[in-house]
């Protein structure tokens, strides 16, 4: 249900709205309309752009705490209208799109650092915090979350809790999942709940890991205690250039079956290597550039460099150093600026998904093969960037430079690309999505990646959320 | 339409977040219409004939302090600030600007300054007559803000001029430079208002024009060449390079001060856009006892309370106080005993807003004060 745009009764949801938060904290400006109309999903850009009418919250509310939110909760239970959260809006798969319209819950104002325990390593803060302010705010007392994404700047706590996100350092830190420590968050029907203090425990099934990933469909995340870490003595970087993708991937492997510790480590597929590398570090390499990190104590950090320089070193290569290695360190985040971003009218997707070693490989083949036989049209790169003791992470994105004028035919041909790449990874034993999300983008494809083990999360989200208010008809469950 | 001219810049910010946790009022505000991407978004939409200048969306382009702090961020070269003002130029064309917008356009061109304070009462807590002179080597323009709101750091600057024995003069029939009617959109007004003080800067025939106004600085020095408005080879210097200079002559000598602990607010036009951040800190430098504490947001990332050409907070001052304690915050965890600025309209900001135990000066007061 929607409360009809002309109907009286907007003012009485208005008014209940203004009576929780303030009148200042509620718009229903046509500006903020627009601006919520769109997040970082290609599919709503290329709707903006062909001046197509886009669904539009119908408020949208800015509360300051748990407890605002909670009533917010509560009066969208009451009209059964759709809320759906919104933190820096800035997520690429639609998943805080307000695509019902109905009330759209902006967190940015919950944005207090509550308590930085600094006995524990803990920092508790509310969950619309703007994440490069909450590393800044750490930053001053000599810790970090070490939770670095290109979207530091753009995104929310709160965002990157609900579609399980990652950073540049994970391969040493972890994504955000494996930072929590506990949660509060508001329910459909406007319970305050926090989760178990430790995420350690013996005593039934880990409730923060039921929301991290959730999207707002099972509730509002508001508060979360994250572990945290003393910035390090030294961060060091080496770049090596392998002559294919398939020597890149095995040293990778290596550095991390060896255990060795790295911060990070990011293969560049030969493709990627010869147009972005040297587009924005001005490397001219043919081949896979790889560059790797370690962080912490001096000694420590020499010691695991030079075990992972001399596993390097037993491949073919060419050993760039540790400058060039610094250099794509210090312009990380630049990557993601226009003027070195994939843009319309172009036609993009990042196609991240995960795997063991023993399938990594062929997932991004088999997403290549259908890109070049298929899809003629389009263009395939990619790049391994969070490594695990199992396995790792392929950011692999398919680029359309002139897709088709009509915005229907366009998004026809982009859900193509998307589902037949995907279910050649899975088939490989990929998986849809590794720190982006679902959203609106890949709910279709849950089904076929779950099997039967979907239904018990529709089940769950039957039962926490009976009226289907939160966040409908995302992750693949029911719409309206 | 103006904001054709600015088609890249609105295309690439449309759908481009990389500046939000820079953005001023996007921070403070926290509404996704505040930043440039948000403006982007609106502009595109105008652009394309997609949406007209409604009074929402009207607002919207109203809610910037044009701090610059996106532009400074930005790797691509993306300048919202310029679209933004287009855009309010194409507003104003189509006659729809607020009502707000539009009593501040009529007070500056009624009373010659934003607050519609009687022009005869601009130099009244000054002194008399003694200030004006028919030619003089140096024009002092105080600016609105100074004159109606801080008269405190015109007063310090002419002990400091008097310190320096400096041939200098106020303009009698002084007025805003213009900058606030160009700023909200009324670029006509405002080379109306240009000319005329420009003429009033000629007719004393000065070698070099001081201001304590880092919107009147920029005035002088970005718009008025871009009109083509004429200032007679005149140098233009804000207080800061003034006052760094006789420093650095011997021309002032501050003396000795009680050991303190200072930090200085970087600002939009004389920081960012015209790199003025050596000066101020060599002139604190000169007092023996003043340690200088910067700010974790220095320099060309200064945080901002909205000052460029003193509009802002008038049109937003729920807004713009909160801006002001950011900035309060920020500075008390230096440590500083004072927050010194150089600018009229950031002191009354802070001003108005200080809960915190730092004394606020602007840098010509702390110098006067050790003359």
């Amino acid at each position: 249900m929607r409360v009809p745009t002309d109907s009286y009764l907007n003012e009485f949801l208005y008014t209940e709205l203004a009576d929780v938060v303030g009148p200042e904290n509620v718009s229903t400006s046509q500006a903020d309309k627009i601006a919520y109309s769109c997040d970082y999903y290609w599919i709503p850009e290329l709707w903006i752009d062909r001046g197509r009418p886009s669904p539009e919250p119908d408020v949208v509310v800015h509360p300051r705490t748990a407890e605002e939110v909670s009533q917010i909760c509560r009066i969208a239970a009451n009209y059964k209208i759709p809320l759906t959260t919104w933190g820096g809006g800035s997520g690429s798969q639609g998943g805080a799109l307000p695509i019902h319209g109905g009330i759209v819950l902006d967190t940015k104002k919950l944005n207090r650092i509550l308590e930085i325990d600094k006995t524990s390593l803990t920092v508790t803060a509310e969950t619309g915090i703007i994440m490069q302010h909450l590393e800044w705010e750490l930053e001053r007392e000599g810790f970090g979350t070490m939770h670095e994404p290109a979207s530091i700047g753009c995104a929310t706590l709160g965002g990157f809790l609900a579609h399980r996100g990652t950073g540049v350092l994970s391969t040493k830190y972890g994504k955000i999942e494996d930072m929590v420590m506990a949660l509060e968050a508001v329910l459909a029907d406007g319970t305050i709940i926090n989760t178990l203090p430790v995420p350690r425990h013996a005593s039934g099934p880990d409730l923060s890991q039921l929301f991290l990933g959730s999207e707002g469909t099972f509730g509002v995340m508001t508060k979360a205690t994250l572990k945290i870490h003393p910035l390090p003595e030294v961060r060091r970087f080496h770049a090596f250039v392998f002559p294919d993708l398939h020597t890149g991937l095995e040293a990778g492997r290596q550095l991390m079956v060896r255990r060795l510790r790295p911060s990070v480590i990011r293969l560049y597929d030969e493709a990627e290597t010869r147009r972005l590398i040297r587009r924005v570090l001005g490397i001219d390499k043919e081949g896979a550039y790889l560059v790797f990190g370690f962080d912490g104590d001096r000694d420590l950090v020499d010691l695991e460099l030079s075990k992972a320089l001399a596993i390097c070193r037993s491949f073919p290569h060419e050993d760039l150093g540790p400058d060039l290695g610094q250099d794509w360190w210090d312009h990380r985040y630049d990557f993601f600026f226009p003027n070195h971003m994939f843009h319309l009218p172009q036609a993009f997707g990042t196609l991240d998904t995960v795997a063991t070693f023993a399938n990594i490989e062929n997932v991004y083949r088999a997403m290549k093969q259908v890109v070049e036989e298929q899809f003629p049209m389009a263009r395939y790169i990619g790049h391994f960037s969070h490594w695990y003791e199992w396995g790792c992470m392929l950011y692999a994105r398919f680029i359309i430079d002139d897709p088709p004028q009509d915005a229907h035919e366009a998004a026809q041909l982009y859900n193509r690309v998307w589902d037949a790449c995907l279910r050649a990874a899975m088939q490989q034993g990929g998986l849809l999505n590794e720190h982006h999300g679902i959203g609106l983008k890949l709910g279709r494809l849950m089904r076929e990646l779950y099997g039967p083990a979907y239904t018990v999360l529709e089940n769950i989200k039957r039962a926490i959320d009976p009226n289907n208010i939160m966040n409908p008809g995302k992750m693949g469950f029911q719409s309206r | 339409m103006l904001i054709s001219e600015h088609t890249s810049t609105i295309e690439a910010c449309r759908f481009c977040f990389m500046c939000r946790h820079v953005c001023t009022v996007g921070v403070i505000g926290g509404r996704e219409s505040d930043i440039p991407r948000g403006k982007g978004l609106i502009l595109f939409k105008v652009l394309k004939g997609h949406a007209d200048y409604s009074p929402d969306l009207v607002d919207a382009l109203y809610r910037c302090c044009l701090c610059g702090l996106c532009e400074t961020w930005c790797k691509a070269d993306c300048r919202p600030p310029d679209a933004i003002l287009a855009a309010r130029a194409d507003i104003v064309a189509q006659g729809k600007e607020p009502v707000a917008v539009r009593r501040i356009k009529d007070h500056l061109l009624q009373t010659g300054n934003p607050f519609g304070l009687p022009a005869e009462e601009r130099f009244q807590a000054l002194g008399g007559p003694d200030l004006f002179r028919g030619q003089a080597e140096v024009v002092y323009y105080v600016g609105c803000d100074t004159a109606y709101r801080q008269p405190q750091i015109a007063t310090a600057m002419l002990k400091i001029l008097g310190a320096a024995n400096a041939d200098f003069t106020l303009l009698p029939n002084e007025r805003s430079t213009g900058k606030p009617l160009s700023l909200l959109g009324y670029r006509d007004e405002a080379r109306t208002m240009a000319e005329q003080l420009a003429a009033e800067i000629r007719g004393v025939r000065p070698k070099l024009l001081v201001t304590t106004c880092p919107s009147a600085f920029d005035a002088f020095k970005t718009d008025y060449p871009a009109m083509g408005i004429d200032l007679a080879g005149v140098e233009v210097l804000h207080a800061a390079q003034y006052v760094d200079r006789l420093i650095e002559q011997g021309a002032v000598v501050p003396r000795k001060q009680p050991a303190a602990i200072a930090t200085f607010l970087d600002g939009t036009y004389l920081g960012r856009t015209h790199a003025v951040y050596d000066e101020p800190r060599r002139i604190l430098g000169a007092f023996a006892g003043l340690t200088l504490g910067e700010m974790v947001w220095a320099r060309e990332l200064a945080y901002s309370c909205g000052e460029p050409g003193g509009v802002f907070h008038l049109l937003h001052p729920e807004l713009s106080g909160r801006m002001a304690a950011r900035v309060l915050e920020e500075a008390a965890k230096t440590g500083a005993d004072v927050l010194i600025t150089a600018c009229p309209t950031t002191l009354e900001l802070l001003q108005k807003g200080n809960h915190t135990k730092l004394k606020l000066r602007d840098l010509v007061e702390v110098v006067a004060a050790a003359l």
